[in-house]
């Protein structure tokens, strides 16, 4: 098993400032596409994005492998060669994680295991692996660099209410 | 290759663009150019925004059918306030339970 990044969620995950800690809390290899690096690195550093300078500094740092995969086949599909490329890689193996629900819907609608990124925190909330004040610090944090919706939050709320109550 | 493209101007218009000129230290030609190439591309940015603001597009592909980074692209959707449709309630619950079980399959 393995998590697939794509450029819009690995760019707010640093933005964020919560690359590390989703390393330490990920389980699972994460792995990148060569477009996706090419995207969130170079063609960042080439525009002075200093987000980009950071992600590459955070991937060595975290050793985050990046796979060189040929979308040309499969550009139909997305428009976007990192999308396609995540989706050629869910296709081998894993399950590719965004922050874009237009994103999370293509990758549904082809098939593919996807989650979005404030569902993942969730549910490692519900796992244990995080508490519940850290939950809601990392969906403010996600919120300000728009990688998820007021909805999304009162939503979340809304559940954890729920907890609650099924706990009492 | 290059073109040469001809156009109508009044003469405040030129005028201006040789203030602009001056001011700039670029000849009139190159600023004409820098001018349309900067529209253009807000052109672009406006076009993509809108398919992202009516879900139509996600993000990465606004981004390729504008021509401009992802960077540049998540710089337009937060100056422009630009937020794509949200997730219904229902389809939230259902992300919940896919996701859920997503989480049991890798056990």
């Amino acid at each position: 098993m393995r998590w697939i990044l794509d450029a819009c969620t690995l760019i707010y995950l640093i933005k964020a400032n919560l690359f590390n800690h989703f390393m330490e809390i990920v389980e699972f290899p994460v792995v990148i596409d060569s477009r996706v690096y090419q995207e969130v690195v170079i063609n960042g550093k080439a525009n002075n994005y200093p987000d980009a300078i950071e992600a590459e500094e955070i991937l060595n740092e975290n050793r985050v492998p990046v796979i060189s995969i040929n979308v040309s086949k499969d550009l139909f599909r997305f428009i976007d060669p990192g999308e396609t490329s995540c989706y050629l890689l869910a296709i081998e193996e894993g399950i590719c994680l965004t922050s874009d629900d237009k994103a999370y819907k293509k990758f549904l609608n082809e098939n593919l295991k996807a989650m979005r990124i404030d569902n993942f925190y969730f549910e490692k909330l519900n796992q244990n692996r995080l508490k519940k004040t850290d939950f809601l610090l990392i969906l403010n944090k996600l919120e300000s660099v728009n990688a998820t919706k007021p909805k999304s939050i009162l939503f979340y709320m809304k559940k954890l209410q729920e907890r609650e109550e099924n706990k009492k | 290759m290059t073109d040469v493209v001809s156009t109508r101007l009044d003469e405040k218009e030129i005028e201006e663009l040789n203030e602009i000129s001056e001011r700039e230290r670029i000849d009139r030609s190159s600023l004409i150019r820098k001018f349309l190439l900067a529209q253009i591309q807000e052109y672009r940015l406006k076009e993509s925004g809108e398919k992202y603001r009516k879900g139509l597009v996600s993000m990465a592909e606004a981004a390729t059918l504008a021509k401009v980074s992802i960077y540049k692209m998540m710089e337009y959707v937060e100056r422009e306030k630009i937020q794509a449709p949200s997730l219904t309630e229902p389809e939230m619950e259902e992300d919940l339970k896919r996701s859920k079980k997503l989480f049991e399959e890798i056990k």
